[in-house]
């Protein structure tokens, strides 16, 4: 019998390696960044996951529960820093590969010449 | 209360205040003021890292619960680097970027970069140190896209590309962390990894080390830096080059001795750094951009130092940080003098700087003196620095020591080579007449550089003690 | 050839990986905590006052990382309005540039607009009793504003006043956190605030205070990125002033 974080682990991995591959077989610019994001959401699923506890509350204290029994807080913690970073990283990526296309015409990586690995 | 969240929240609230003020003048005085404050507060700070046993720790809620803030005597050492290098480029900046399109950006994100530098060797938490490695990689990305030609857009994505995926890797590595120990402690993830098991370590600092290398530029994960660094405009290819990658190899390898100790790095470390040593050098020689040599350059002057670490040994630590003191000096001298080399001719190509260390006689010296020591020829720091790495490595012994010592004699014969042919080119017969020389907010700035390279040797007694202490602190997380 | 390296990198992660995964993720089912995350539920109240630990987490424990992640939008907003203030062929823009959006998304956006806002101060102060808190409540702010700028209400943004917010919460949250260099134990980022009653509006000291700069900032840096990258002209950077 699979447990629910194993389920996770598992798909957070996948997901990981999905986006990794994406970033490295993909020529389209906004597909690379996509591919980073995808890996992005299975870092973050990944940090979710590790927080889990059997029959876990959200780790919030509301009247009349006891508060014993909660999820761990902090991955959580950790992933509202994780998703803002990536926003940011995102964006600016977004906004490089617009002033790539309007500079050169193009976001084929084989076609640009300074993009090639 | 003064305290070590100064050098944090001081850069970040600069920043603030420069977006909300929006004049060019006023963000070049307050970053100044700023970087000169912090560089003091830094040297004041010192000797009191140098006789305590305990750091300065500052924190609200303490260590595993909060984050802690530590200031060693490495951390002082780092930011007393930082902060002065950052205020000589700032200096330089202002005639170098004197018709730029948004100055007060520029100021603005160069504080954020200094708030993460600092924030990297001050902070004792994983996930802290992953937070302010993002802010540095971030602002490093904006700064080396800035000149906006699509030369630099396009190094600034292959950078972004590959800095994200190291920042994907370090973040897996933070998650097994704190699965194994349940804190982001360093400390408690350093005595959970200690009992952990080893392929799990081993899983968490490859990923770690690959994400951190990214940044430090270590041999298979440097493709990024010859374009990012050599498409940057100059003052930041000297701020990039100068403590950036050397900040991040630092913490690398702090981390690599304390948190990750259970596995021996150090052999695997040694080899990638006589391939990055080789590697760099042996790229540097087959360039034809002024700034691309350089630029290689610091891909092999990162292997030495890598090396010099990675000895294992005190004295090869101690040797190891006092090149890096060196490298920051005269790496930064020589991309701050190629900047202008630049700005006059207009071309990045050593071809055409035919003539001119006669038009700009100062900045010919300056040149001549920074790559000298680089090199290490006798008088100059760069030999000191040089001679204590390979004295370490013969003390040593072993095969890879002998390896690295061949290869770094041979580093040093082709650098000797590469910087003579710029150096033989800006004093050969040429055309380039109407040339000035570097305005003197430039020129005071790189002199201070020079004074570092060229009278290291007087400062030698000083900085023996800092170095031997931060070098313990190298393989100590206090 | 790229596709067949990438699968051969990957292949031998991924196995490695999952070599590990037995040591790694044990199927040990855990009902108790054994993290650092014990501690702090169970000071959580005594320390911050707020209901929500994760707030509590966010703001306090760890608010040298929120700092931090604030400052991570601050940078790439300032990225991305440099970048996007030459972009001479707005790509984004020329997707709806002679689209109004439309009498149906027009009217929608102008009878949603002051709920989308209410929704978004609701989440922004409830930060320390109910999920949410500045981060979210703030995007929500900033997607009212976008719809304005989707139907063509609003076709420029007065730039100069989104700085002044960004900053300024910016430097209220450093203010506020230095607050706690008067209390008893002077340090950054101190509750010294009173906690007020556990549970209720009113309680939790600085961190309603806090997230309502962080939900400020939020906002004020999408809307930043979102306006640099749709406006025409030069709007997208502040005027600098080269004196």
């Amino acid at each position: 019998m699979i447990s629910v974080p194993q389920v996770l682990y598992i798909t957070s991995f996948l997901l990981i390696l999905i986006g990794l591959y994406g970033v490295l077989t993909q020529r389209n610019l906004i597909r690379i960044v996509i591919a980073l994001n995808v890996a992005d959401s299975g870092i973050n699923l990944l940090l979710v996951t590790l927080g889990y506890v059997d029959g876990g509350r959200v780790p919030i204290f509301t009247p009349g529960v006891q508060g014993a029994h909660m999820v761990d807080p902090v991955p959580q913690a950790l992933v509202l820093t994780s998703i803002v970073i990536g926003f940011g990283v995102t964006a600016l990526m977004l906004t490089l590969v617009m002033r790539i296309f309007a500079q050169r015409g193009t976001i084929d990586a084989s076609r640009l010449r300074g993009l090639k690995w | 209360m003064v305290s070590p969240l100064l050098f944090i929240i001081g850069p970040l609230g600069t920043a603030f205040l420069m977006i909300l003020l929006n004049r060019r003048l006023v963000s070049l005085i307050l970053a100044l003021a700023v970087t000169l404050a912090l560089g003091i507060l830094a040297l004041s700070w010192l000797p009191l890292t140098l006789q305590a046993a305990q750091p300065m720790v500052v924190a609200s809620i303490p260590a595993p619960l909060g984050i802690p803030l530590s200031l060693d005597a490495l951390g002082a050492g780092m930011a007393i680097i930082v902060a002065l290098s950052a205020l000589l480029v700032i200096l330089y900046s202002s005639t170098y970027l004197r018709n730029d399109h948004a100055p007060v950006t520029y100021y603005a994100v160069v504080m954020l970069l200094l708030m993460a530098s600092f924030g990297l060797v001050l902070t004792r938490d994983l996930f802290n140190l992953f937070v302010f490695f993002e802010i540095l990689c971030i602002s490093s990305y904006i700064l080396v896209a800035w000149e906006q030609n699509s030369s630099a857009l396009e190094a600034s994505f292959k950078y972004m590309v590959l800095g994200s995926i190291g920042s994907t890797f370090m973040l897996v590595a933070i998650a097994l962390a704190y699965r194994a120990a349940g804190s982001l402690a360093m400390a408690d993830i350093a005595k959970a990894f200690s009992q952990a098991n080893r392929g799990e370590v081993i899983v968490a600092a490859v990923l770690f080390l690959f994400g951190m290398g990214v940044e430090a530029a270590i041999f298979p994960v440097n493709t990024w830096l010859p374009d990012a660094h050599s498409s940057a405009p100059s003052s930041i290819s000297a701020l990039l080059s100068g403590f950036v990658i050397e900040l991040s190899l630092v913490v690398l390898f702090r981390l690599g001795g304390t948190v990750f100790a259970q596995i021996h790095l150090l052999p695997v470390l040694q080899s990638i750094a006589i391939a990055g040593i080789l590697v760099g050098e042996f790229s540097a020689f087959a360039q034809h951009e002024v700034k691309r040599t350089l630029a290689y350059s610091s891909i092999a002057q990162v292997g030495l130092m890598l090396f010099a670490l990675s000895l294992g040994s005190p004295e090869g630590a101690q040797a190891g940080l006092l090149q890096l003191l060196m490298h920051a000096a005269a790496k930064s001298t020589l991309f701050l003098v190629a900047g202008y080399f630049i700005l006059r001719t207009g071309s990045r190509f050593m071809e055409d700087y035919k003539g001119l260390g006669r038009r700009m006689p100062l900045s010919g010296l300056f040149f001549g003196l920074a790559a000298l020591s680089l090199i290490g020829v006798p008088p100059f720091f760069g030999f000191f620095t040089k001679w204590g790495i390979l004295q370490a490595a013969v003390n040593l012994g072993g095969t890879i020591a002998w390896i690295g010592i061949t290869s770094i004699l041979l580093g040093t014969t082709l650098e000797a080579i590469y910087l003579f042919r710029i150096f033989q080119i800006l004093y050969a017969k040429g055309e380039n007449d109407q040339v000035a020389e570097m305005e003197w907010p430039a020129v005071t700035a790189v002199a201070l550089f020079v004074l570092v390279v060229v009278f290291g040797y007087f400062l030698l007694p000083v900085l023996t003690p800092v170095a031997g202490a931060a070098a313990n602190a190298l393989t100590n997380l206090f | 050839m790229r596709k067949l390296i990438g699968l051969l990198l990957l292949g031998a992660f991924a196995f490695y990986l999952v070599s590990l995964m037995p040591s790694v993720f044990s199927p040990q089912s855990r009902d108790h905590l054994e993290t650092v995350g014990k501690p702090i539920i169970e000071s959580a109240e005594q320390v911050s006052g707020s209901a929500n630990v994760v707030t509590a987490i966010v703001v306090q424990y760890r608010g040298l990382d929120t700092l931090g992640e604030v400052t991570v939008l601050f940078v790439s907003a300032l990225g991305v309005a440099l970048l996007a203030s030459s972009l001479k062929d707005r790509v984004f823009r020329s997707m709806f540039a002679d689209d109004d959006g439309g009498f149906i998304l027009q009217t929608g956006g102008r009878i949603l607009l002051p709920f989308i806002v209410l929704i978004g101060v609701y989440i922004v102060a409830h930060g320390h009793l109910s999920p949410g808190g500045g981060f979210p409540g703030g995007v929500l702010i900033a997607t009212a504003i976008f719809i304005l700028l989707l139907t063509g209400q609003v076709s420029a943004m007065p730039h100069g006043l989104l700085n002044l917010l960004e900053t300024l919460a910016g430097l209220g949250f450093i203010g506020l956190g230095a607050l706690g260099f008067m209390g008893d134990n002077p340090s950054f980022l101190t509750n010294v605030l009173p906690k007020g009653q556990f549970m209720t509006l009113f309680s939790a000291g600085f961190i309603p205070f806090i997230y309502a700069m962080v939900g400020i900032k939020v906002a004020s840096e999408l809307t930043t990125v979102v306006s640099s990258l749709t406006e025409e002209g030069d709007a997208g950077t502040p005027k600098e002033n080269h004196r």
